[in-house]
């Protein structure tokens, strides 16, 4: 899967605990590297942070759901968010993001969202 | 339009018209079609003696005063058009035409009038005053409608102020955002950290009480930033024309659990048909849900809250009801009144000042950062609405929140 996440220490403490639930993990630190590495590899599932530097974390959801190739289109999105659950629950609808997690959120929450698509 | 350029034209017209035979047309203009010319005109022109009695108007000012052009013709300007000034009846010497005829050459200032249909018009008025050989002074007096300008600039003033406003909040908005966004991610490391230390820790009892306890912190942490967040209310207010009744009843049911948990009993008390307020539902129903779950934890068990809906006319002056622009009330207006009582221990009154002060909490660490009534009382101001606290005589608390009725009042 791939993690999208401005926040080295953030990045890999995720990337060291869904290893360790064997996942296989790669990380992209902004909107570019992240559509770029999305289109390319098409991974399984996204975790993508809401805030994030240049392209904004609701921009680039919308740019994997309206890609023209339809593996990318439908890869599933958790996003990670650090607004108000009410705010995000509206994001999501409007970005086509399958669902959130607020920050900070704890392993166990986040592993049910994730085996939710995957 | 250079009213004495025209009146000179008109001037030198005459003279020669006296001098040619009749019909003659010196540079194509003639005394009719100026006259024509002059009541194609949109601004509003009369012409009068120095009695002030109307000897000439052109069709746009007979329009105006809404008369026609025979009545219009011999009567007194002021008569037909009797003008205001800041609200106020303009004094008889004050008027432009008697202004002129009294001495001034020119004048040009604004006034407003009221249609013999109506309506109250902003009129931009200016005149001259001529002297002619044998007819003593004449007025020449226009008038300029700029009603639609008078608005439009309003409004547009109107608009700044909303726009300065959007952008303070949302610099504010931004700047809290920002900084939740800066605090909330080094509590996500904590938070991961802190979950793999505590799986992966040697479970002796008291790591794992220490890692509990920084758990906890993280949680509390977390709920600070939440609830400033709503302080700052990032988001705009949606309002919409609502019905009390259900939004009561919405908020009470996310509560539900916690009245189960205490064993409280609710009473409602909804009155029926109550006019229709303009609210946040989302903001209202977390006014309401804070209400609520303060009642609720103010006592230890059981106990009961009540709900009580109705409408009524304020007739006495008080904290938030007067007759000043500043109140938010004025006596005589029609208020929808929401009241939560609750059978707990009442506030100190050492207390009373600072309840709605940020921060300020008398509850356990785990129950309260301190930040409900201060959100809620911001979110009340912006529905320009009131919400009073009172310790009721027989114990417990009164909390009453009154909305402007939509239609009533503006």
């Amino acid at each position: 899967m791939l993690i999208v996440e401005d926040d080295d220490a953030i990045a890999r403490l995720l990337s060291m605990f869904l290893r360790e639930q064997k996942f296989e993990v790669s990380v992209a630190q902004d909107g570019e590297a992240a559509l770029q590495e999305a289109k390319s590899t098409t991974p399984d599932l996204i975790i993508l942070d809401l805030i994030l530097p240049s392209l904004s974390g609701e921009e680039i959801c919308k740019a994997i759901r309206e890609d023209d190739d339809e593996e990318v289109a439908r890869i599933p999105i958790v996003v990670l968010t650090a607004k108000s659950a009410d705010v995000d629950r509206i994001v999501c609808k409007v970005t086509g993001a399958n669902s959130y997690v607020t920050k900070p959120f704890d392993r166990q929450g986040l592993l049910e969202e994730i085996r939710k698509w995957i | 339009m250079d009213l004495k350029k025209f009146v000179g034209h008109l001037n030198e017209e005459r003279a020669a018209m006296r001098v040619g035979k009749e019909g003659i047309e010196p540079n194509g203009l003639s005394l009719e079609n100026m006259k024509g010319a002059l009541s194609s005109l949109v601004e509003s022109i009369v012409w009068t003696d120095q009695e002030g009695k109307i000897q000439w108007s052109n069709d746009p000012f007979d329009c105006l005063v809404e008369q026609k052009h025979k009545k219009v013709l011999g009567s007194k300007l002021i008569d037909l058009m009797p003008l205001m000034q800041n609200g106020h009846k303009l004094p008889s010497r004050l008027y432009p035409v008697n202004l002129l005829l009294d001495g001034e050459h020119q004048v040009r200032e604004l006034y407003q009038w009221q249609k013999p249909s109506g309506k109250l018009l902003d009129l931009e008025v200016s005149g001259v005053q001529m002297d002619w050989n044998r007819s003593g002074k004449n007025a020449f007096v226009s008038f300029h409608d700029i009603t639609e300008q008078k608005h439009t600039e309003e409004e547009l003033r109107e608009a700044q102020l909303q726009l300065i406003q959007a952008v303070k909040m949302e610099s504010v908005g931004g700047l809290a955002a920002g900084i939740a966004h800066e605090v909330k991610n080094p509590l996500a490391v904590l938070q991961m950290g802190v979950d793999y230390l505590a799986n992966s820790a040697n479970g002796t009892g008291e790591i794992q009480a220490v890692l509990r306890d920084m758990k906890q912190a993280i949680v509390r942490a977390d709920n600070v930033i939440k609830g400033l967040l709503d302080f700052s209310v990032s988001r705009k207010l949606e309002f919409v024309l609502s019905d009390l009744n259900p939004l009561v009843n919405r908020s009470l049911n996310l509560v539900k659990h916690e009245l189960h948990k205490k064993q409280m009993t609710v009473v409602t008390d909804l009155a029926e048909d109550l006019p229709k307020i303009c609210v946040d539902r989302n903001k209202m129903e977390q006014v309401f849900v804070n209400l609520y779950m303060n009642a609720i934890q103010a006592v230890l068990k059981g106990g009961t809250m009540r709900v009580k809906t109705y409408q009524k006319r304020l007739v006495k002056i008080g904290k938030v009801v007067g007759r000043r622009k500043t109140d938010i009330f004025k006596v005589g207006e029609k208020v929808v009144v929401a009241e939560i009582e609750d059978t707990g221990v009442g506030i100190p009154e050492a207390n009373m000042d600072r309840i709605f002060d940020p921060f300020f909490t008398t509850k356990p660490l785990e129950q309260g950062t301190g930040l409900g009534l201060a959100v809620t009382e911001k979110i009340v101001q912006m529905h320009k609405a009131s919400i009073d606290i009172e310790n009721k005589p027989e114990g417990g608390v009164r909390v009453t929140l009154m909305f402007k009725v939509k239609g009533e009042n503006g």
